[in-house]
């Protein structure tokens, strides 16, 4: 069987994130997919020196997609630093290779083969389970991030990758809101409020909205996603930003097709033409997968009575509302081949660019900063 | 306040225990059930005392009535389910009781409950838009208690509700951080307060008993032979998850407040293996106490010595080491001296530790240790010919690191693993009749086992199943009906995380023959695909086993094993047993033969 090698080309400064993802796989991937039929990809990140957090869940995605539904044999070359690296290359992608070790990357890669060693290339077997002592990771090596609040993190493994799916499952739709209220859970004990407090003097009854609120909603908003058989949730820190980042992707039913009925009868009662539309992804344009997914984020989102409006949840409203006016952050929504941004006013219409991807899906990316 | 609240009750309603796995459905989290149960020792009049926070005057005297009221299971959503509660509460209150007068406050528990503001919505939603505003009016007060009061304040329907009017008294809100907030009938905003932590004190139960079963009985644990640098010890407990229950954490904070007492900057060392742990009682610590003292939490990076600041003392009224477990104290002894060489000012040193075992020693450097709980086991020597588990060749692990803990040996359940367990919780019954109507010379009371080892013993479980069954899942569990095993099927349910079982009466299984299926008129309770396990708690003579493998067959399954907790028969009789399931594997958690044991003569 032939071989094809396709690298990532990250930022200058080595930053992989989620536009360089997206250039990836429109640039990298898509135009070849015919072509690697019949022979095995090694796609290539060893130049990725810093990782986005949505970026590596939203990947997951994607290579499950490639795997599943395009039929691509691939194996990956992960960051590793070598003795023939200089000292700061060297330090640079050993970070970056214990950054993906502490974040379980290998849980992600779970999702797509039970034994991870078969999605790596012969000689990073072991990637996931080297050797005692790691060359990285000590505390005082890390130079940059709140001090002491990435060693909380790691030490109570609050920055692991969390899979919603349950892992005994067989069968198309594993993810359990057992599973999910089990997360919500196991955040919500940890108390990540009194760290954001301790660690980052953040006011305390606004840190504890981080995981009782934002945190909780974003996780919960996963069941609204009917379909998925994939979804995962992590937390980390930007270090060069001095932002805390919540990341939550499945791969279920997009927001605007979820939103879409409720949308069309809201709408209905004052534009006829709605009426007996079909939400298809692929003929609407840009604006309008934006405009539906959009909907999802405003209050009142709908004005139907009884039952459909007691289960009409308001959780988006609530994750933009409160990422955005309470904690002067980012929300990052990226559905149906669209990437929202809002920031500054919770109000205001977010920023929409395309993000074309063939897979099926959502990815929350809520940043704050840290000060 | 006119003092004319005495004899006033309190009515305070949570949801049945029994019930919360069906709030799981809508959202609702596993919950902290542990700390908000009722309990022996618990006081009821703690209840009153955090009423009274909020600013009334009811008399402690005031009688409580605890009520825990169900949620259906045809409940359609989270509202419904809600608004049923208030249906059952209202059905349970106006029961006219023994005595007292009619009831004065309503307290609403929700502080087992890990929330979101939007489950608040649809939670308020039921309680006070669904027509119940003829009970609500009977209270002089509603107080709402939850984690966070924020997810009250943001509810969108809650907000919308207040504006128009809709609520037909005051309702309170009270959060476990001591936050509380009092929403008004009439529309204004809401006034926020603080209140104290005595009340929650004494409705929490922080009685060193309960503590003592929270951490031994309660938590998850490991128990073999670990090998430690400095002495071997025989138990692991996951103070992790010990330390995130409310009452708990609650005492473990008082004992500190204690400790400190009037210091108002402090030098907290955090040392341990588990420093996961260390790390959020320090950060916890910082984050309630940070406003009134100063204090500054280290933790010594890995391999590296302790960060104890230069000339300490005269930045620090005081110094605490804080720690996990302590033994012999030989990891903490060398912090506690070099506390002492650049102590100029001649501060406090203290010692902290969540726990220590029973024969630690009270001083470390002549400092005092102040312990949470004392574990009622010894440590042992790590000399193999002082170590008692060593004598007995009880499998030994060594852990240079907590995870090391987590950790079944080959051939555990061990001989001393099973006789210490049954010991210590009084299983052993002598001369007694089974449900075949034999009698027997020996039975183990497989209930009082789970009741006390259920945490061990689900960890047991799970690495016996993955162990013996790699890469598979069970879809139902088959067994028999009977209470005497009910206990262990439903820890093995809960340990495998199955979601269905299938009891059977006796006499469903003796009907069954073996060409004939399943006899008439009986409903098959499997499907095809379904992975069955076989569990019982005990073989005598594995006649139970082999008809409900017998009855698996009958319906058209072969199951894919069978696991018990213990077996008296010999390895011929297993052989027949796994033959009847095509070779498929039957395990017993721990064998010991018929004749010729021990215990027989």
């Amino acid at each position: 069987m032939s071989s094809t090698l396709i690298h990532v080309e990250p930022e200058r400064s080595g930053f992989f994130g989620l536009t360089q993802l997206e250039a990836f796989t429109r640039l990298k991937i898509e135009p070849s997919i015919k072509a690697m039929s019949g022979s095995t990809v090694t796609m290539d990140f060893s130049t990725v020196r810093i990782w986005d957090i949505a970026a590596l869940l939203w990947l997951t995605v994607a290579l499950d997609h490639y795997r599943r539904n395009a039929g691509i044999s691939y194996i990956l070359r992960l960051p590793q630093g070598s003795d023939q690296m200089s000292s700061g290359d060297r330090d640079a992608f050993d970070r970056s290779a214990d950054y993906l070790r502490r974040w379980r990357f290998d849980r992600a890669l779970q999702n797509i083969e039970a034994d991870v060693s078969k999605l790596l290339v012969s000689d990073q077997h072991d990637y996931f389970d080297p050797g005692e002592p790691r060359r990285f990771y000590l505390a005082k090596k890390v130079q940059e991030e709140p001090s002491g609040l990435l060693q909380s993190l790691i030490s109570r493994r609050l920055a692991e990758i969390r899979d919603l799916s349950d892992p005994s499952f067989t069968g198309k739709t594993p993810i359990s809101a057992q599973r999910i209220t089990q997360c919500v859970r196991e955040f919500q004990a940890e108390r990540i409020g009194d760290i954001l407090a301790a660690q980052c003097k953040i006011e305390k009854r606004k840190a504890d909205l981080f995981s009782d609120h934002l945190l909780t909603e974003a996780l919960l908003n996963v069941q609204e996603h009917p379909n998925a058989s994939i979804g995962m949730v992590a937390i980390s820190l930007m270090g060069n930003t001095k932002e805390l980042v919540l990341s939550v992707v499945d791969n279920g039913d997009s927001i605007p097709q979820t939103i879409f009925e409720r949308y069309v009868q809201d709408l209905g009662d004052d534009d006829r033409r709605v009426i007996g539309q079909k939400y298809d992804r692929d003929t609407m344009t840009r604006d309008q997968r934006a405009e539906i997914a959009h909907y999802a984020t405003m209050k009142g989102v709908t004005r139907k009575k009884g039952a459909v409006a007691e289960n009409a949840g308001m959780g988006l409203t609530y994750i933009k509302q409160d990422s955005v006016a309470t904690f002067g952050g980012k929300l990052t929504i990226v559905t149906d081949k669209v990437r929202m941004i809002y920031k500054e006013d919770p109000d205001h219409n977010p920023d929409v660019v395309d993000w074309p991807h063939p897979w099926r899906g959502n990815l929350l990316r809520i940043s704050i900063p840290l000060g | 306040m006119p003092n004319d609240f005495i004899g006033a009750g309190i009515v305070l309603a949570s949801v049945a225990h029994s019930d919360y796995e069906r709030l799981i459905k809508f959202g609702i989290p596993e919950s902290e059930r542990l700390s908000w149960r009722q309990t022996e020792t618990r006081e009821s009049a703690g209840f009153v005392s955090l009423v009274n926070e909020l600013g009334y005057e009811y008399s402690t005297e005031s009688e409580v009535q605890e009520l825990y009221v169900g949620i259906p299971e045809e409940s359609t959503n989270l509202a419904d389910a809600f608004s049923r509660f208030m249906t059952n509460l209202a059905r349970d209150t106006n029961r006219p009781p023994d005595s007292v007068n009619r009831p004065q406050v309503l307290i609403l528990n929700l502080m087992p409950f890990y929330l979101s503001v939007t489950l608040l919505d649809k939670i308020a939603r039921g309680i006070f838009l669904k027509d119940h505003d003829e009970f609500l009016r009977q209270f002089e007060t509603i107080v709402v208690l939850l984690r966070n009061i924020d997810w009250l304040l943001k509810s969108k329907v809650f907000s919308d509700a207040t504006q128009q009017g809709k609520l037909v008294k005051d309702v309170w809100a009270l959060d476990i951080r001591c936050f509380a907030a009092k929403f008004h009938r009439d529309s204004s905003a809401p006034r926020q307060i603080m209140v104290t932590r005595n009340a929650f004190r004494a409705v929490l139960d922080t009685d060193i008993n309960r503590i003592y079963r929270s951490l031994i009985f309660e938590t998850n644990s490991y128990i073999g032979h670990f090998g430690l640098p400095s002495s071997h010890v025989r138990t692991h407990y996951d103070l992790s998850e010990f330390i995130k229950r409310d009452n708990v954490w609650e005492y473990l904070l008082q004992c500190f407040e204690e400790l400190i007492d009037n210091a108002d900057s402090l030098l907290l060392i955090g040392i341990g293996m588990e420093r996961g742990v260390i790390q959020k009682m320090g950060d916890q610590l910082m984050s309630l106490l940070g406003e009134r003292i100063t204090i500054i939490f280290r933790q010594p990076d890995i391999d590296s010595e302790p960060v104890i600041p230069p000339n300490w003392s005269v930045n620090f009224h005081m110094a605490i080491v804080v720690t996990d477990i302590i033994c012999t104290g030989t990891t903490v002894d060398p912090c506690i001296q070099q506390l002492q060489n650049d102590n100029k000012q001649n501060r406090l040193i203290k010692i902290f530790a969540i726990a220590s075992m029973q024969n630690s020693p009270p001083m470390l450097s002549r400092v005092p240790v102040r312990a949470g709980v004392q574990i009622r086991r010894k440590f042992y020597s790590p000399n193999p010919d002082e170590c008692h588990l060593c004598k007995i060749a009880q499998p030994l692990r060594e852990v240079k690191k907590a995870g090391d803990f987590c950790y079944l040996a080959q051939g555990q359940l061990t001989p001393f693993d099973f006789w210490e367990m049954v010991t210590d919780a009084h299983a052993l019954e002598r001369d007694v009749t089974d449900a075949h109507g034999r009698q027997l010379a020996y039975r183990i009371n497989t209930q009082k086992l789970v009741d006390r080892y259920a945490r061990w013993l689900e960890n047991v479980i799970k690495s016996r199943f993955v162990g013996t069954w790699p890469g598979s899942k069970v879809d139902v569990i088959c067994t028999v009906n009977e209470p005497t095993g009910a206990a262990f099927t439903e820890l093995v349910k809960k340990s495998l995380s199955v979601s269905r079982v299938v009891k059977l009466g006796r006499e469903q299984l003796v009907r069954c023959t073996s060409t004939g299926g399943l006899p008439d008129g009986v409903k098959n309770p499997f499907k095809p695909s379904d992975h069955i396990l076989v569990v019982d708690d005990g073989m005598n003579t594995g006649n139970t086993v082999s008809q409900l493998i017998k009855y698996c067959k009958a319906a058209g399954n072969i199951p894919i094993g069978g696991l018990v907790l213990d077996s008296r028969l010999d390895e011929t009789e297993m052989r027949v047993l796994t033959a009847k399931m095509s070779r498929n594997r039957l395990v017993a958690l721990y064998t010991w033969p018929r004749t010729g044991h021990p215990i027989d003569s």
